[in-house]
């Protein structure tokens, strides 16, 4: 290993300005500093005097050079010089050259600087005319061949990370084909330093790659270029009481790292966001998410923000969600004999995946609430009879795709109802009894039709008396589980969307000693899991014994995006047998989305039994070399500073120089120069915020009105007018004395700086650009109110003015409050004048604002009300400014319809009681108390 | 101090004095001159005057209309008459007045109120007009008669132009100085020492009297320079480069003061006057110590002196 370094230079063409240092050593050198030119009457009489010391004529050449130095510092930081230090691998290496990259994944994260790295290999191999075999581990069927470095390096571009874990064994036989027939070849393993077992069932443990690698080696030197930081990989997801849990690790421990994690929808809206922090020595860490159970249902995509491959993002689907589980009982209420109740055995079996509900009422009333909590599941635990009522609520609830899971009881034995996937025989049986020939039956194993295949039984389970079903042609297909003897112990029928599943002993250990097995959790498990769309339409469809291919829906690619499936992506199987509904990602069926778009199936690349390790690389005899690269050196401060030590140097010799006699004199224009320069090098730009122009200023230092210019002459002229006839009428009525208004205009003025904009609709006014309209929004969420006035009062009833649909468009970008026409008790009727309504020229529009919160009586006993804030929004279609707009002389300027007495007068009480509002907010809601608290205070 | 990118100053000064001639000057001068004449005369005025008109001459008769103050009542108490006492009219003293015009003159600092030259032109020609209201004859050195009344200033100023060559010389004209007679010496005294002690010893052993009025500019009196500097002269071609000014600002001092004790220690030897202005200072005190030196030199006259005129 050799290390290559380089000085590269970000500004080549400022290092031009070198040349001018030889002129520079001109100007210092053969030009000594001038002496001043005194006019002396006197030098008559002086003529004879010999001065003591004169100046040398030349200044030392030392001092030349030093200031030859540090101008030529100077532009050699300006030209922006970085250092480089790169270790090179392979350098050393000789004969052809085989390149085995990870391809899986978990190289994603610095993919490009694996290529890059490769790329250098190449490169240099290239130039020693060494050929070069490039292997990647998820194409196990391109094996290793050697080739130019050209073909090599096209090879190399068309590698990706894959969205699936490669099988390194894979390429074994390739490679050693390869390297026996290349006994001079040279190996480098660019590496992502993992090893993911996938614990795949029935796969014994496959002995590391590393392992097996080792034989084939022989000779081969081989260079191992691996990274310093394992990727961030979501391993899964727990759903706890209080929130979701999810593990995040990486393959080994190394430096701190912070990390964001992100649960987004299905729509890839953030739900929520969790930060976590992975100490030096921490491999694995559990992120809580403090998410409600029903945003945890919508979870679709775990990702950590600040990873870059499929590992990083974990896909969640339906079965991983936690149900809820509503369990009624026709015991709920008897908590004194606990071991005896089902009760205990259900929600302790439920709990450890899903939210049991349970109800004390009746079973009638238990049924109706716990139904209106949308439940997945309803477990009726010991229920003989159901009410009609219920029962036609939870026939609704199965056809709307819920899960009934019924258990067996004395009463249904007897007179049950027919809410039951068979026929049932009454009475039951019971094997085993003291009085009995035959013995406890066990339970046989499961058909692979049947969800619990799979489950291992445990051979105490047995069970002792249970309902029979009456044989009939269709029972074979509704059994899930029967005994060694063929009588069904658990059967099943599809309903609509929904399931019906009936267990034929009951859930306390009297029937059976099934529900203190371990065995009857797994199976609640799998009976709950299928509740949710996709499971039902399965099973319905198709039935439990064909199931369906899902086909890819949507895949990661290796980078963690989400995007349209690969043509070699091949349909998945849901139930092949893997435990656990889990399936994990391989070549033929990458990490995605499976099924409907609606109700996918995910699969990830990491499965619940798969491990992520630290790849043991110690058996190998190889060179570990590090992928990353030493960030380059920027070496502009080191010169600078250098620059400045000679530059106070420098000045430290004239001084002394100066001081022993030789008065050195450079000239000022080289000192400025020089001192600029080193100012511009240390100073850096500062960002500088958009400064207020001078009306924003204005308007800043003054409470003014302000209108928003329509473009329309005449609209603005009158909203001047208005505005200025309202300013002066409130500054001769109230203790406000407003600055004139102005017109602004949105797209360019600070709006921040005005309480109240007045806006007129103008059909003719273009609707402003997005920018606009996104600094209007602000406006109105950081508490500025805006009057939308669409003067259209007089327009007819039925249609839609333009001036309406024109607010309309301006609107529907915006994030509005819910609006009410104002209540005659809103704080904005009483903050000056008493007022019922806001009229203008008409006075029969509607004035809208923000509604305000009722009270739970619906009229609260106080007089009047006010939100917490001001409302941002007042809509009025009265055209209020015409009102308002008086002359210089007081004159009104426009006419009004009068429909109300006064009503000039009164438009502009409603402007006071506006403007009052905007700057008062509620206060005047809780001036009403004032009276009351005075009374009392006296008191 | 003079910029490296202007012309040399030697040649600025030159045109400039060109460009200003004496004629162009001199009415501007003789403004200046009558203005403080004038001031200096009221401020003299309130003085009691000492000198010799004040000797007794003779006494006459009181004339009706006279002036009741000018009675000599001691004189009239011995008699019936009244009388008044006549104080000698003396003959009238002829003074010269030298004003050096040379190229040194014309140097003004910055810190300085007006060039040399204008300072020595104004204390000339208003000490003229002093010493004609005070009945002396003045004239300039050389430059023709003396005058005894009528508009002195003006008059002085129309010679002066007619001689102007004369007064652009370094050194006065060496001519004789005759008894009585007295040489006021308005220059920078720049000329090699040795000269000025050779032409005031001359003079004096004519028996001519004298005053020497050294007009100083600021910065000629101190030097206050610094850093690298070579000096020039504005008359002679000569240079020197002195290294650093500071440095060279004691041995400038040292001699300069030689310069200045030579020429005082000359002037005390021969009972003339000596009197340093410098041409930042007002011109009115300059003006006032001058006049009362010429004075004073008349009243402390040695008695022999003093007969032998009259």
């Amino acid at each position: 290993m050799s290390v290559v370094s380089s000085l590269a230079v970000l500004h080549p063409l400022l290092l031009l300005a070198a040349l001018a240092l030889p002129l520079l050593w001109l100007l210092l050198r053969v030009t000594p500093p001038r002496p001043q030119t005194i006019l002396f009457p006197p030098l008559r009489l002086l003529l004879d005097l010999v001065p003591a010391q004169k100046s040398p004529a030349r200044s030392p050449w030392w001092l030349t050079a030093l200031r030859i130095l540090v101008a030529g510092l100077l532009i050699l930081a300006m030209a922006g010089p970085v250092w480089r230090l790169q270790e090179s691998a392979t350098k050393s290496l000789q004969g052809p050259l085989l390149l085995m990259i990870d391809d899986g994944w978990t190289s994603a994260k610095d993919w490009e600087q694996r290529q890059a790295t490769a790329q250098g290999l190449i490169e240099l191999a290239a130039e020693q005319s060494r050929p070069v075999a490039l292997l990647g581990f998820s194409r196990p069927d391109q094996g290793p061949v050697l080739k130019e470095a050209g073909a090599a390096l096209a090879d190399l571009r068309s590698l990706s990370p894959v969205p699936f874990t490669p099988e390194r064994a894979a390429v074994l036989p390739a490679l050693r084909a390869f390297l026996s027939a290349q006994p001079a070849a040279s190996v480098v393993w660019i590496t992502d330093g993992l090893h993911i077992d996938e614990g795949r069932e029935g796969g014994t443990a496959t002995e590391p790659f590393t392992t097996l690698l080792k034989p084939l080696l022989n000779d081969h030197p081989l260079d191992i270029i691996h990274p310093r930081n394992a990727p961030l990989v979501v391993t899964g997801r727990q759903d706890q009481e209080a929130g979701l849990n999810v593990s995040v690790s990486r393959g080994w421990d190394g430096e701190t790292a912070a990390f964001s994690l992100v649960a987004r929808d299905a729509k890839g809206r953030v739900l929520g966001r969790a930060d976590g922090m992975f100490e030096h020595e921490d491999v694995n860490r559990t992120v809580t998410l403090p998410l409600p159970l029903e945003l945890r249902q919508d979870v679709a995509r775990l990702e950590i923000e600040q990873g870059r491959s499929t590992g990083s993002v974990w896909l969640s689907d339906e079965s991983q969600h936690r149900r809820r589980v509503a369990v009624v009982s026709e015991t709920s209420g008897d908590a004194s004999q606990v071991l005896l109740s089902p009760l205990t055995y259900i929600s302790r079996a439920l709990s450890p995946f899903a939210e049991v509900r349970l109800s004390k009422q009746a079973p009638t009333e238990a049924i109706n609430s716990l139904l209106d909590e949308n439940p997945s599941v309803l477990v009726l635990a010991d229920i003989g009879q159901l009410p009609d009522g219920a029962k036609q609520k939870i026939e609704q609830f199965i056809d709307k795709g819920g899960v009934v899971l019924r258990f067996s009881s004395t009463g249904l034995a007897g007179t049950g109802d027919d809410l039951v996937p068979v026929p049932l025989r009454r009475g039951g049986r019971s094997l085993g009894g003291a009085l009995a020939w035959d013995t406890p039956r066990a339970l046989h194993a499961f058909e692979a039709d049947s969800p619990f295949f799979g489950l291992k039984i445990p051979p105490d389970v047995t069970i002792n008396r249970q309902i029979l079903a009456e044989p009939g042609p269709d029972l074979n297909r509704k059994v899930w589980a029967h005994l060694v003897d063929g009588t069904p112990v658990v059967t099943a029928q599809a309903r609509g969307q929904g399931i019906l599943v009936l267990f034929h002993v009951t859930a306390d250990p009297l029937w059976s000693t099934l529900p203190l097995s371990g065995l009857f959790v797994d199976m609640l498990r799998r009976v709950v899991n299928l509740s949710g769309p996709q499971n039902v339409t399965r099973l319905n469809k198709a039935g439990p014994q064909k199931p369906a291919l899902l086909a890819p829906v949507k895949t990661l690619d290796g980078f963690g995006q989400l995007g349209t499936p690969p043509a070699t992506a091949l349909p998945i199987k849901p139930d092949t047998g893997t435990p656990d509904n889990s399936l994990v990602a391989d070549r033929d069926h990458p990490a995605g989305l499976y099924g409907s778009p609606d109700a996918p199936l995910a699969v990830n690349v990491l499965g619940p039994r798969s491990r992520m390790l630290a790849l043991d690389l110690t058996a190998l005899p190889a060179r570990l070399v590090p992928l990353e690269i030493p960030a380059p050196l920027d070496l502009r401060p080191w010169l600078t500073g250098l620059a400045a030590v000679l530059f106070a140097l420098d000045s430290l010799a004239v001084i002394l120089l100066a001081g022993i006699g030789w008065r050195l004199r450079p000239t000022k224009p080289v000192m400025t120069a020089l001192v600029l320069a080193c100012a511009m090098l240390v100073l850096q730009p500062e960002a500088q915020a958009d400064p207020l122009s001078p009306k924003d200023t204005d308007s800043a230092l003054a409470t003014r009105l302000a209108y928003v210019i329509t473009g329309n002459a005449g609209i603005d002229e009158t909203s001047l007018a208005g505005l200025t006839g309202l300013t002066d009428y409130i500054a001769k009525h109230t203790a406000l004395e407003p600055a004139p208004p102005v017109g602004v205009n949105p797209a360019i003025d600070e709006l921040g700086v005005y309480p109240l904009l007045y806006w007129p609709m103008a059909a003719s006014q273009p609707v402003p650009s997005a920018s606009a309209l996104a600094r209007i929004d602000a406006f109105m969420k950081n508490g500025g109110t805006i009057i939308f006035d669409t003067r259209d009062a007089g327009f007819s009833a039925t249609a839609v003015s333009p001036e309406t649909r024109l607010l309309r468009t301006l609107l529907a970008g915006m994030s509005i409050p819910a609006l009410e026409p104002v209540p005659s008790d809103h704080v904005l009727t009483r903050t000056f004048y008493l007022v019922d309504r806001f009229p203008g020229r008409y006075a029969d529009g509607k004035t809208y604002i923000e509604a305000l919160v009722r009270g739970e009586s619906g009229k609260s006993e106080r007089p009047t009300r006010a939100g917490d804030g001001v409302s941002p929004i007042v809509i009025t279609s009265n055209d209020l400014a015409a009102a308002w707009a008086t002359g210089r002389r007081g004159e009104p300027l426009q006419p009004i319809t009068q429909t109300m007495p006064r009503q000039r007068e009164m438009a502009l009480r409603g402007g006071v009681n506006l403007v009052m509002y905007t700057l008062t907010g509620n206060y005047k809601a809780d001036q009403v108390h004032v009276p009351a608290l005075l009374e009392r205070l006296g008191q | 101090m003079a910029d490296a990118a202007a012309p040399h100053p030697r040649q600025t000064l030159q045109r400039s004095v060109q460009a200003r001639s004496l004629a162009d000057r001199l009415p501007r001068l003789t403004l200046e001159a009558r203005r403080i004449a004038l001031t200096t005369l009221s401020g003299l005025h309130g003085r009691r005057r000492a000198g010799p008109g004040e000797s007794f001459w003779q006494f006459r008769a009181f004339a009706q209309g006279e002036a009741a103050q000018r009675i000599d009542w001691r004189r009239s108490g011995r008699d019936d008459q009244l009388f008044v006492r006549e104080r000698e009219w003396e003959a009238a003293h002829t003074l010269w007045i030298w004003i050096d015009a040379s190229a040194s003159m014309h140097f003004r600092s910055p810190s300085a109120l007006a060039e040399k030259l204008d300072h020595a032109a104004i204390l000339g020609l208003a000490l003229a007009d002093l010493l004609v209201r005070g009945g002396e004859r003045v004239g300039l050195w050389g430059m023709g008669p003396p005058v005894s009344g009528g508009d002195v200033i003006d008059r002085l100023a129309m010679q002066w132009l007619a001689h102007q060559s004369l007064s652009e010389q370094d050194m006065p004209l060496d001519k004789p100085l005759s008894r009585h007679h007295e040489l006021i010496l308005i220059s920078d005294f720049l000329s090699p020492l040795s000269q000025w002690q050779q032409q005031i010893e001359r003079w004096g052993q004519q028996g001519g009297r004298g005053h020497l009025l050294r007009i100083v500019d600021p910065v000629e009196a101190a030097f206050p320079f610094r850093g690298q500097s070579e000096l020039v002269s504005p008359d002679t071609e000569g240079r020197l480069d002195i290294g650093d000014a500071e440095a060279f600002r004691t041995l400038y001092q040292s001699r300069m003061q030689a310069h200045d004790g030579g020429l005082e220690a000359a002037c005390k030897s021969r009972h003339w006057s000596w009197l340093k202005h410098h041409s930042d200072q007002p011109l009115p005190a300059a003006l006032l110590g001058l006049a009362g030196r010429i004075i004073r030199n008349a009243s402390t006259m040695p008695a022999n002196l003093s007969a032998e005129g009259f």
